[in-house]
């Protein structure tokens, strides 16, 4: 049976998501953005009219007012995007169980068996678009095609409930001479090194030399030229799959900037914390640390290294990333967000590895203390235990990734079963 | 014609299959029973939000009630500031 595809996307997903609960924003510009006093100051996403003064995805909010003084700036609201994408999903899942997410705002679905229970599977598709519409007030533009990468870039041709269908019979035609950065998988760097190589549409790029294109990106070249001849042929996954884990991470856009090493590793501590956190509840361990460090000119800065052996103690990975921070010998320290990040990651039991200079017990020691803080912190919430040197610079530790900050939560309330 | 949403307080049987059948509105310190629901589907509102619809039979009138995530809210053409600054 020939495999039909569909990727859909809801258009400006949050802007458009805001106009469904409140359609007088749709008379005004008006966008999605961070707010401008917590510092992660960007625009998310833009209604139509906040598009038409060329206010793009991504910059900072004092940029876009900039164009345009009037437009309305509204604060996201992502436990209900996260309810109505949700719900989106919901509709599609009735029609098929392979329904894979791409972000909040996309998702393939592969409807090639449901046509034996509901017939065409373009008209299906036509459907469901209508059925979003219908219950819930929001447009997805759809791409159909044979796979999943066409699916998506079909999706992309047409805005607003757009509808696109890219065949095994037209894809040279519709597909071919587009802009090789169309297709999935091509960033701007990517971009580049193709078009250095003389490469600017997807049909030259399905054209091109395999030697030539592993040579400059490895087996990615080889991946990319099968994409573009129309040769891809990853399923969508399942409703119910999850992608295994392959790092854990952390990061923090500061209240103010971090000036001094003390201000930093005070940040690296909850961060380490909220990692170690992470890493102990899927029972992983984590051999390699890496930090990122971003100054107040947005310019990153980020090392890595691999630990001695695999850990999953907040005290392991604060120290790893404070030597990497010395190792960086940064000149002055002026920095706006900090992450720090764990790979390499095994699942492993609570065994150690001794070695020769610790005392055999200290790591058992260590994860007790550390579990022991966290149902501390569980229990009373996060500021029930903490590290006297957190209180030098109380503002700047004043956040609390795992949402514990205010957790209080009394011994007993839940206690033994729930009796009617 | 301009819709507008208000939210509103209802009083709501909900049945043990976990079916919600709205019983009476409350509308401005007023009490307006709920006569008939002639029908129920999901759908949005032209006031904005979305959600279950309920079509409903007061005294001679028709009106939508939407169910929206975790509360009610009545379309209706008659606009009444107040009411309206109180929903947000």
């Amino acid at each position: 049976m020939k495999r039909v595809i569909v990727h859909s996307d809801i258009n400006h997903c949050y802007a458009q998501l805001e106009e469904m609960r409140d359609p007088s924003l749709r008379n005004i510009p008006m966008a999605v953005g961070g707010s401008e006093e917590k510092r992660h100051g960007i625009i998310l996403a833009k209604n139509d009219l906040a598009k038409t003064y060329g206010i793009k995805t991504g910059e900072s909010l004092r940029q876009a007012k900039a164009k345009c003084p009037q437009l309305l700036i509204i604060h996201p609201d992502y436990d209900s995007y996260m309810y109505y994408t949700e719900k989106v999903k919901d509709i599609y899942r009735q029609y098929t169980d392979q329904v894979e997410s791409f972000g909040l705002d996309e998702a393939w679905m592969d409807l090639t068996h449901s046509q034996l229970l509901f017939g065409d599977g373009i008209e299906l598709a036509q459907k469901i678009q209508d059925e979003v519409y219908q219950k819930l007030g929001l447009t997805v533009s759809m791409g159909v095609s044979f796979n999943k990468v066409f699916a998506k870039l079909a999706s992309d041709l047409f805005k607003h409930k757009g509808f696109a269908l890219i065949t095994e019979d037209n894809f040279q035609q519709m597909v071919w001479p587009l802009p090789v950065e169309e297709l999935l998988m091509v960033g701007s760097r990517t971009k580049k090194k193709l078009n250095e190589m003389g490469i600017y549409t997807i049909g030259s790029l399905a054209a091109a030399h395999p030697e030539l294109l592993s040579k400059r990106f490895g087996v990615m070249g080889l991946l990319l030229k099968r994409y573009a001849a129309g040769e891809d042929d990853t399923p969508v996954r399942h409703k119910d799959y999850q992608r295994p884990v392959k790092s854990v991470g952390c990061s923090k856009t500061v209240v103010k900037d971090i000036e001094s090493i003390g201000q930093l590793q005070e940040v690296f501590r909850v961060l380490a914390e909220t990692a170690a956190v992470r890493l102990k509840a899927d029972h992983y361990k984590g051999s390699v640390v890496s930090i990122w460090l971003r100054d107040t000119d947005l310019k990153g800065k980020g090392l890595q290294m691999k630990l001695s052996q695999s850990t999953d103690l907040a005290r392991d990975l604060l120290n790893a990333a404070m030597q990497l921070v010395y190792k960086l010998n940064l000149e002055e320290i002026k920095l706006r967000s900090v992450g720090i990040h764990v790979s390499g990651l095994v699942h492993k039991a609570d065994v150690d590895q001794l070695d020769l200079f610790t005392p055999p017990d200290d790591r058992i020691r260590q994860r007790a203390l550390e579990k022991t803080m966290y149902e501390i912190r569980k229990q009373y919430g996060y500021d029930s235990c903490r590290f006297a040197s957190s209180k030098v610079d109380a503002e700047i530790t004043d956040f609390d990734p795992l949402g514990l900050l205010h957790q209080v939560h009394p011994v007993g309330v839940l206690d033994g079963p729930v009796k009617v | 014609m301009n819709v507008f949403k208000y939210y509103v307080d209802v009083v709501t049987l909900i049945l043990k299959d976990g079916v919600l059948q709205p019983l009476a509105v409350v509308w401005m310190d007023r009490r307006y029973k709920v006569d008939k629901v002639l029908s129920v589907r999901e759908t949005y509102s032209k006031a904005g939000g979305s959600g279950i619809c309920y079509r409903c039979l007061f005294g001679g009138q028709e009106r939508s009630l939407f169910w929206e995530r975790n509360r009610w809210f009545l379309e209706s053409e008659t606009f009444i500031p107040e009411l309206l600054e109180k929903n947000h």
